[in-house]
Formats: C-alpha cells, structure tokens, sequence
C-alpha cells in the first residue's frame, strides 16, 4: 500500500486545516466514496514508533478502511504550531482505490498538554475511535488518560512499555474504563502461544491433579536494559497464571531477593503457601523481557515446564507428574507481526478479560517492588 | 481439551485435539502423500495437535520410519499449503512419523500394529485415542476393521477415558447394495458413532459458509423457498480429464464420483430446514430429510429429467484434448458417463415446485463449483422496456474456484432517465479475509480428533443418496446412450444437458 501525497506544496497545513485539506484531496480524485469504518489513532514517542506506525496501520486499512492520525509527541521544550501532513491512502492490492486518510502530526511544548484536544479535532465524526499506545504512558498520563478516555477501542503494547507503565493502565482500567470499551495489548496476544502450551500439560487428568499439588511458579526472562524485578511481560503471564488458580496476593507485597531475581509468596485457593519467582535470564538474542522459561512445580516432585531453545521460535515441553505420561517434545511457535495482531484486534475487538484480570493481580506487585 | 483445567478458561477460542495416534491404513498411497499428510504437518505446526501426537503409516510395502520419513517429506515439500516448508518444523513433525509394513487381511501386521500403538501410549502419552484413516479402496473397509477389531484395537464407543474413531474415505459402495453391504461389515465392529464417512466438499470454507450465509442472516432465510425462489442450479464442472484414473473411472462415472457425494452434500444444505442446534446429529437429522423427499425418478421419466455424455475429442484454450475413449485403460467402446445433470424435485412444503438441476462433467470450458438460485421476476414490469432487460435476481454461493457470494440486482443507471441494469454486489472471500483457509482435510481430521462429526455423512445420509441415484444407474446400464462420445472437450457438455432445462424454460449459467 501506498500514501498518496494530496500536492507537494499544500501537504502540510496546520491542524484546522487538515479536514479541508483531505477534501479537497477527495475532490480532485472526482470525489469518490469515502468508506470510512474508524479512526485509528497513533500515538508516538519517537521516529522510529512513528515509522513502524505507519508501515502497519498501511496493512491494515485496506480492511478497515478510514483515517489514520499518527500523533508524534515531541520534546515538551519549545513551541512550534501543529503542523499536519495530509494524504490518502489508495490499496496496493488495487491501484487507485483509495480506502483511507492520513494525518501525521508532531506535538511539541506546551501543545502536548493539549495534544487530546487536538486530536479530537481531527477525528471523522461517525466513527469509532481506535487508540493505539505505542511507547511508554509519559510521567504526567493526563493525555493518555483523556485519549483512553475518549477511545472505543484501546490497544497498548506492553512489549514496549515500562513496568511501571502496567499500574498507571491498571489505574485507568479499574478508574474510567467503560464496561463497553475493549482494551487490548498486542504483546498479551503474544503470550497466547505460551498459555496454549502450559494449559496443554493439565488437559490430562493425572496431570491436572498435578497442579493441584503444585506450590511454585517460575518465570524466566530475558533481563530488560533497566533491570526491573521483571517485565511487563513476565509480571502479565504470572498475573493471569494466578487469576487461573485463584491465588491471592498478600495484602502487603514483599518481594525478596533471590540470586537471580525475586520471590514473592502468594496464597492458594487453600490456604496453602504458593511461590512466584521472577528469574533474570540473559538471552541476547531476544527482545529485552522475552519469556525464556516457565517452570510449575511442587514440593513432591511434579514439574511442568516450558522452555525456549536457541532458536526463539522453538519451546521445549517436559515435565514429570506421577502417573501421567508427558512425552517430552518440542513446539513451535509463530511471531506473529504487529500487522497481523493489530488486525486480529481490529477485526475482534473485545475487551480481553483474562488480560484485565492479569493487569489488576500483577499491578500491586509492581507497587510491591517499588517500595524495595 | 480438558473442561475442567483452569488454564483453559478463557483460551477456548482455538480447537486443539486431543493426544492421539492417527493410524493411516493405505500409507503409501496417492492420497496420503498429497493431502493426507500435508494436513497432519500443517495441524501440528498451527499447534492443533496435542504434543505427543503420533502418525503411523501402515500398508503392504516393506519400508522403515526413515524411509517413510524421507518419503513424506517429499511429498510434503511438494504438497504442503504453505511453502517452503520450514525444513526445522518439518524436522519437529517427522520425529512423531513411523510406518508398520503389513497386509490388510494379514493379522501379524495387525499384531505389529498393536504393539507399535502400545509403544506410542507409553512414550507420547495419548492414552489409547485411536483415528485409523482407511485410504484404501472401499474393498478394504471390512477387512481392516475386523482385523483391526480382531487384535483388540477397537475400544468401547462409550469409554470416556479414550476413543476410537475411522474415517473412511469415499466411494462408500457403489450402488444401495453395496453401500449396505460396507455398511453392515463396518457396523459389525463399529458403532455409528466411531464412523467418519468423509466427504472433503464439506471441509471446503465456503460450502459451510452456505450454511453460515442461510442460517447467519436473518434477511434470506424468509426468501428460501417456493414462494420467491424459481429454480437452483448446482455445477460441479471440472476442466481436466481422468488424469489417469482410466481403471477408478471406468467403473464409477460422473455420478457415482461427484453426484451422489458432493453434490448431493450441497443439494442438501441449500435445502435443508434450520437444525435447532448446530451439532453433528442436528444437522444431520435435518440433511436426510431432504433426501427422504426427494421425488423418485420414475423410470418412464428418467431419460427426459436427465441427460448423460462422454467427451471425445476437443480443445481447451487452443491446446488439442483426446477422448476419454482413448485414455490409458478405457474401453475403447466405453459407455462411462463423464457428464451427467439431473432435474430433482423435492416434495416438501418449502420447495414443491421449485426444481433443482445439477449437472458436473469432465473437460468442461472451465472449473467451477457453485450453487445458483434464480429468484422468481418480478410480477410487474414498473420502469418499461429497460425493466424487462434485466435478470431476475440471482445469488450464487461460489465455492471454487474465487470463492465468494454474488448477488444480482437491478440498478438505475446514472442518468436522467430510468434505465435499470444488472449490478453484482459480490463478497470474496480471498479480499475480505486476505488470508488462505486450512485445507478441507485439514478441518475434517480436526474435527474427527475432536469428534465433531457435524460434517461427516451419515449412514442415513449415504443409504438415501444410493437409493435415489442407484434406480438412476440401473436404467442407464440397460439402456446404454446412443451416440458417445456426445460432447467436445473444452465445451460445457451434451446437446442433451441444455435440452433438460430449455424443456421447463429455463436455461444453464455461464458460470
């Protein structure tokens, strides 16, 4: 797919002439139908964000034809006006067909406290509005929290975010979200491949009372730049084992330190003490935080693990239970591109409980491991 | 997948089979190796196979796991949906191969068999869950499962803990009493339940979106029927010959090959009733039921409500064809049907009056398969001549090839008069989804791991098509067709077929 520049001279124009712009754009293709199905809304912290923004949205909008709005946010020093670069999208599978607009914009200075308002000014009216955070929620989340606020769909990637950033998300959803919003993260649908394969060990039943017996969940990533206890990633799929169990996290969260990570005590649905350990792994091949090993265990002896081989795409599924048969085996996982998960959201929206349950359990552990 | 593995809530949106061992009896066989096992590789790197899962190639040729190995990865290679095949998932795949040499009416090959499955439960874990696949002719089908019963490889349909199923490929028989007597020797092993007859249309995407489209939207369902509906046109129209099927063919013909299987499975589901559930005995139920009211050809009539032909010589695209008659192991004086169409009548409430013409046929112009339903013209011709330019309505379901839904209808042109045209409003499924679906034998053995059966014939389903088609056949062989071969390669079939239609008015699609 393609941008379609509207004119060279009149590309950038400021905000308030944007949607004139794109008319007259409209106009001088003979005035086609416009289809448009959303707005779709991203918002950036860097070039790099605003360069793959663009290459993916341009993947998707020929399925979900309407307007793309790339929001760069700048340095917060300085003041220059909004300036928008204005064009259509035509289909590269069909040439001339044109299924989207788009507008790319830089906010810097003072106009990144206004940047919620200055988006809204650009959305097509009609439509749903799909916000997708890329980056880090900056220190003041108050455009975050006005853009969330106002999305119908709203994507994160925690790939891509701090883990500090997993409590001001868990804020909002438990503060403002609306029961109708859906709220997804691109990295939690990455995750699926490795709840797929630990959900696989207790469809046998001799395993499944295996778990029952289990006291211990350890997850291994790979150590990301800034050295927190764990990653987003990490502290998600440890949540949403620990909604599935129905383990409960203590009132106040200690976290103590063990050789290569963290450990903290968690309760069983029994009363009976369970540990969740983060382990540092260093793994240079892989994305900073990438899961490398999940190991459930218990005291007895059973022991369920998943690991990730040399090659990043290939898990090794073993474990021990007593009386069941566990042929040690390995599987292959895909990776899925941001493309093709931005569209599976699109295509499903829904508000993804299981990740809104793992987002509220594993917030208070990041608090908990603040205070360390 | 387990219901009650707390990891499981949530994530139920993918369908994964259970550990199994999934025996292929005719291993070294065209079908294993072009689709069969192709399948297999593609469900286990989509990671709907269980881990554990173990494939077992069993047939008379003396050959190792590694052969049989290097033998499928060829052919994989060469097969698979998607290429190239990642030479380490093949790797991943193939450690689960393995292949037992044994004939099947010999009971130590069986004894092999048993013992090798009995390794499996042991080392992989799949717990005595048992698909055998007959790739075989249907000769077969009762010896390998009384020598499969014999060695105790048959487990009781009602154990919970495990399962056994076959699937059985088709032709099931080929006429009524045939199709009862394989019926009766697989029914003297098997419950019904274990029985996957399959038919690879119905794991075709856009042959259950028939279903999907009738029953997923409420604005045709109240048009479906005699009141709005003037006659449905099924083709099945294939461009190729036999492809050296002569010795297959000569015994079968377009009627038994494609009729009274596929097509019939689509007569059945653009006519069928809602089912009140979409479960396997559901949908089924209401499948047979179409065929129980189908109006019986009466003999005096079967030559006016069909029409027979055989290719002969002919060109396609400018490249010269042969007639069957000179194909490698045809009769020269052979009288198999390679085209055959038929008028069905149906008597019930919702389709009395509404014939049904089906039609399929070798070297045709082109390849196609679709349902078309011509709707009724409209009782008044308001907007004058131009009005009366244009086609009724017509919807056609195309299921290959472009397989998408199109609708006909009529539109004012631009303008300031009132001229109307026809204008499609189509759907494709290849743009609007922008990806390629699974293979049809890949959604069919998932689902027999499964045990979905939904899209499976039933014994019912496969006794009521032989008893429509097979008086059919019997006159056909009394009364031989004068004048074979009767049409050209490359065309769209006898003078014959168009007569069937022009006689009630109507006329075929071009598709």
């Amino acid at each position: 797919m393609t941008a379609v520049s509207i004119a060279p001279s009149s590309s950038e124009v400021t905000a308030e002439n944007a949607e004139r712009a794109l008319d007259r754009a409209w106009m001088a293709l003979g005035d086609p139908p416009r289809a448009r199905t959303l707005n779709l809304v991203c918002v950036c912290q860097s070039d790099d964000e605003v360069q793959f923004a663009i290459e993916a949205t341009r993947e998707v909008i020929p399925g979900h034809p309407g307007r793309v709005i790339v929001v760069r946010l700048g340095s917060p020093i300085g003041d220059s006006p909004v300036i928008v670069r204005a064009s259509l999208l035509d289909d590269a599978s069909n040439p001339g067909t044109f299924v989207g607009e788009s507008l790319i914009l830089s906010v810097t200075g003072t106009a990144r406290d206004h940047v919620a308002t200055v988006v809204e000014r650009l959305l097509a009216p009609g439509v749903p509005l799909v916000l997708w955070w890329l980056g880090d929620v900056p220190d003041d989340p108050s455009s975050f929290v006005r853009l969330a606020d106002r999305s119908d769909v709203l994507c994160v990637d925690s790939s891509q975010i701090d883990l500090s950033d997993l409590v001001t998300l868990q804020r909002f959803v438990a503060q403002r979200a609306r029961v109708t919003q859906s709220i997804s993260d691109l990295e939690w649908l990455r995750l699926r491949a490795w709840q797929e394969s630990l959900a696989r060990f207790f469809d046998d039943p001799a395993s499944l009372a295996g778990l029952g017996r289990c006291d211990a969940l350890e997850v291994a990533f790979n150590t990301p730049a800034r050295g927190d206890f764990a990653s987003a990633k990490a502290a998600l799929f440890a949540g949403w084992f620990a909604t599935r169990l129905k383990l409960r996290t203590p009132s106040s969260v200690r976290w103590a330190t063990r050789e290569n990570g963290r450990a903290l005590w968690l309760t069983r649905e029994d009363g009976q003490p369970f540990s969740l350990t983060m382990t540092h792994d260093l793994r240079p091949n892989l994305h900073p935080g990438a899961l490398t090993r999940v190991t459930v265990s218990s005291s007895v002896g059973d022991r369920f693990e998943i690991e990730r081989e040399l090659d990043p795409r290939v898990l090794a599924w073993r474990g021990y239970c007593a009386g069941a048969i566990i042929p040690e085996c390995v599987l292959r996982i895909g990776s899925p591109d941001t493309p093709r998960m931005l569209r599976r959201l699109l295509d499903r929206p829904e508000r993804d409980e299981l990740f809104l349950e793992a987002l509220t359990i594993s917030a208070p552990w990041v608090l908990g491991a603040r205070a360390l | 997948m387990n219901p009650l593995n707390p990891l499981r809530a949530g994530l139920d949106d993918e369908r994964l089979a259970p550990p199994c061992a999934i025996v292929i009896f005719g291993a070294s066989g065209d079908l294993t190796r072009r689709k069969l096992v192709p399948a297999l590789y593609h469900l286990q790197i989509s990671r709907m196979l269980a881990p554990g899962s173990a494939i077992v190639g069993f047939a008379r040729k003396s050959a190792t796991d590694a052969e049989f190995r290097e033998e499928q990865r060829e052919a994989t290679m060469q097969h698979a949906r998607s290429k190239p095949v990642d030479p380490e998932s093949w790797s991943t795949f193939e450690s689960s191969l393995f292949y037992v040499q044994g004939a099947f009416d010999d009971a130590s090959g069986f004894e092999r068999l048993k013992s090798q499955l009995e390794r499996i439960d042991a080392t992989h874990g799949t717990r005595g869950n048992r698909l055998f696949y007959l790739a075989t002719p249907p000769e077969f089908f009762g010896p390998i499962s009384r020598m499969l019963a014999s060695a105790g490889l048959i487990g009781d349909p009602t154990d919970s803990a495990s399962f056994t199923r076959v699937i059985v490929e088709k032709p099931f028989g080929h006429d009524l009493e045939s199709s009862r007597v394989l019926d009766r020797a697989l029914h003297e092993v098997l419950h019904e339940s274990q029985i996957y007859r399959i038919d690879h249309y119905l794991g075709k995407e856009a042959v259950q979106n028939l279903l999907a489209f009738r029953f997923g939207n409420a604005i045709f369902e109240p048009l479906w029927r005699r009141e709005n509906i003037d006659h449905v046109q099924i083709t099945v129209a294939e461009e190729i010959g036999i492809e050296g099927r002569g010795k297959f063919y000569e015994g079968a013909g377009a009627t038994r090959d494609i009729i009274q299987n596929h097509l019939f499975q689509l007569l059945m589901l653009v006519a069928m009733e809602p089912p009140s559930a979409f479960d396997a005995d559901s949908v089924r139920d209401e499948k047979v039921k179409v065929l129980r009211a189908l109006r019986p050809m009466a003999r005096e009539r079967i030559s006016e409500l069909t029409a027979r032909g055989q290719y002969g010589r002919g060109t396609l695209g400018g490249a010269p064809l042969t007639a069957y008659r000179e194909e490698p192991d045809v009769n020269p004086d052979s009288r198999t049907e390679t085209f055959a169409a038929m008028r069905i009548d149906i008597d019930n409430w919702r389709w009395q009056g509404v014939p049904f013409y089906i039609r399929t046929g070798k070297r045709l112009t082109r390849r196609v398969s679709e349902v078309a339903v011509r709707f009724k013209a409209i009782p008044v011709a308001l907007f004058g001549r131009s009005q009366a330019e244009t086609a009724p309505n017509e919807l056609v379901l195309r299921i290959q090839p472009d397989e998408g839904i199109t609708l006909r209808v009529a539109a004012k042109q631009p303008g300031s008069r009132m001229l109307l045209r026809d204008v499609n409003m189509d759907f494709r499924y290849g743009t609007t989804w922008g990806r390629t679906s699974a293979d049809a034998y890949e959604r069919l053995i998932l689902d027999a791991l499964l045990g979905d059966a939904t899209l499976f014939a039933r014994n019912d389903e496969v006794d009521e098509s032989w008893r429509y088609i097979t008086p059919i056949l019997e006159y056909w062989q009394e009364m031989p067709a004068p004048g074979f071969p009767n049409y050209s390669s490359g065309t769209w079939g006898p003078a014959a077929a168009e007569a069937l239609v022009e006689r009630d008015g109507r006329r075929w699609r071009r598709p």
